[in-house]
């Protein structure tokens, strides 16, 4: 036990010499990693591709529509990329959203089933009833609802737009790879209309 | 990720005078799904078994969801078909945010059946996440019919504007036959907050049958036969994140090389100089 026991000038000689090695070594090692390059990110993180003007959301009267006062609307999206797209089609109000306004800038009160596509577009990637659409290249897939079961049209002037915003995948989108999908957030052309009495 | 295409048999659902049978002797199954690697999010994806449970007709829920979201209509029960349920796929998918099914079935009619023009698909959705907040946990698939009126109970509508949700695009008049595609989704829910914590969870489960109607409307309702078919569905289960999500919500993958801190090598370099000097002052 006394053997053991190490006189004051052996424990101060050890706490010297173990700051000052330590300083010696901080002082490389700070070097050392001062020279190295940051952090490697390994797997770069794939970028949003440039979609400008790849695809393009339109509206229009149909047909039937025009000066029938019964509104109802063609909502396509054009692929003007030079590859085939898919998307998951699940109704209209999952991935479209109805920007209607009056004279006095104010949205119409909805109807159950317009408060019900809002809630859908705002839960968004939830979806039930779903299909996978594939858009050509060049092509159109159109969808059509009657504005009437959407807002209470009464009578006045109204601005229309309709935003469509949705997962494009290049291939299967239940495969297990999905490497090629993006986003895509468009809005459409704008239509002014009246409501006469 | 397990991938089989079942080479199984006709399966004989409950010995009655009549059911549906429900082939899965070419199903592609693929029985769960995990998120992509690097995602950051914990979770797997499991569909229901396969074969899918047989239905032998509308479960009490199911007709009270038929009758809550389509009052004035009648629905009788108690019928049976005798045609063949085939399923092409029945898989889970996973992506970043979430996962699903995708279920693919096609409908042979027996002689003995309806006509096919009668014959419609009612599916019942009962999930603790429905489509619409506003909805109940159990609804008739598509909560609101597509948008247009009338308002039918049925999946594939006689009526829709869109082909695509037109009955008549998924009906084979030669063949006698109706297909079924559905393929649901649903957001990952938020992980347990703790690893001592059980799996938070999404389920969702459809029971699926078919229907007969005549196509005649009074006052805007009808009278609906029900019959048999089939229970599918998937359930989300999500575990504490086994790492820090760098990028939350983005598709893309980031992995980030570890470097010891400075620290870490002055304490093990001490600990050495000071075992080396205690040796030293021990033996000297």
């Amino acid at each position: 036990m006394k053997n053991s026991q190490m006189p004051y000038k052996q424990l101060l000689l050890f706490m010297i010499s173990s700051i000052l090695i330590s300083i010696v070594v901080l002082s490389i090692l700070q070097k050392e990693i001062k020279s190295k390059p940051a952090p490697s990110i390994i797997h770069e993180a794939p970028s949003q591709p440039d979609l400008t003007g790849l695809y393009k959301m339109s509206i229009s009267w149909h047909e039937s529509s025009v000066g029938q006062q019964t509104y109802r609307l063609n909502a396509d999206l054009l692929n003007l990329s030079d590859k085939p797209v898919v998307f998951i089609k699940s109704g209209f109000g999952s991935n479209h959203s109805i920007m209607l306004e009056n004279e006095s800038g104010q949205e119409p009160p909805m109807t159950k089933q317009g408060a019900h596509a809002k809630a859908l577009f705002e839960n968004w990637p939830n979806r039930d009833q779903s299909l996978p659409v594939i858009v050509l290249s060049g092509n159109t897939s159109r969808e059509t609802i009657n504005l009437a079961h959407f807002y209470e049209l009464k009578p006045g002037k109204y601005r229309l737009k309709v935003r469509f915003r949705e997962q494009l995948w290049l291939s299967d989108p239940f495969s297990s790879k999905q490497q090629d999908t993006f986003m895509i957030d468009v809005l459409s052309n704008e239509l002014n209309f009246e409501v006469k009495k | 990720m397990l991938v089989s295409a079942y080479t199984l048999f006709v399966l004989n659902v409950p010995l009655v005078d009549a059911s549906i049978l429900i082939d899965t002797s070419s199903t592609i199954y693929v029985p769960t799904a995990s998120p992509p690697p690097g995602s950051g999010v914990n979770a797997s994806v499991i569909v229901k078994q396969l074969p899918p449970d047989y239905l032998g007709g509308a479960s009490s829920d199911f007709l009270s969801a038929l009758n809550t979201q389509f009052p004035g209509w009648t629905f009788n029960t108690g019928g049976s078909l005798n045609g063949t349920l085939s399923i092409n796929k029945y898989q889970a998918y996973a992506t970043n945010s979430g996962g699903g099914a995708e279920f693919d079935a096609v409908y042979l009619k027996s002689m003995t059946d309806p006509s096919l023009i009668n014959l419609h698909w009612i599916q019942m959705i009962t999930t603790n996440v429905p489509i619409d907040p506003n909805a109940p946990n159990s609804y008739i698939d598509p909560f609101i019919a597509n948008y247009e009126y009338p308002q039918l109970p049925f999946y594939y509508s006689p009526i829709s504007w869109d082909p695509d949700y037109h009955e008549d695009t998924h009906k084979n008049y030669s063949l006698a036959t109706y297909s079924f595609y559905d393929a649901p989704f649903r957001n990952y829910p938020s992980p347990p907050t703790s690893f001592f914590m059980p799996p938070t969870g999404v389920s969702w489960r459809a029971d699926l049958i078919l229907a007969s109607w005549d196509s005649e409307l009074s006052g805007g309702t009808g009278t609906v036969n029900l019959y048999d078919g089939v229970s599918w569905g998937f359930i989300i289960q999500r575990y504490p994140n086994s790492s820090p999500s760098f990028y939350s919500g983005y598709s893309g993958s980031i992995q980030i090389s570890a470097v010891p801190e400075p620290s870490t090598f002055v304490l093990v370099l001490s600990g050495l100089a000071f075992l080396t000097v205690f040796r030293k002052s021990r033996v000297g």
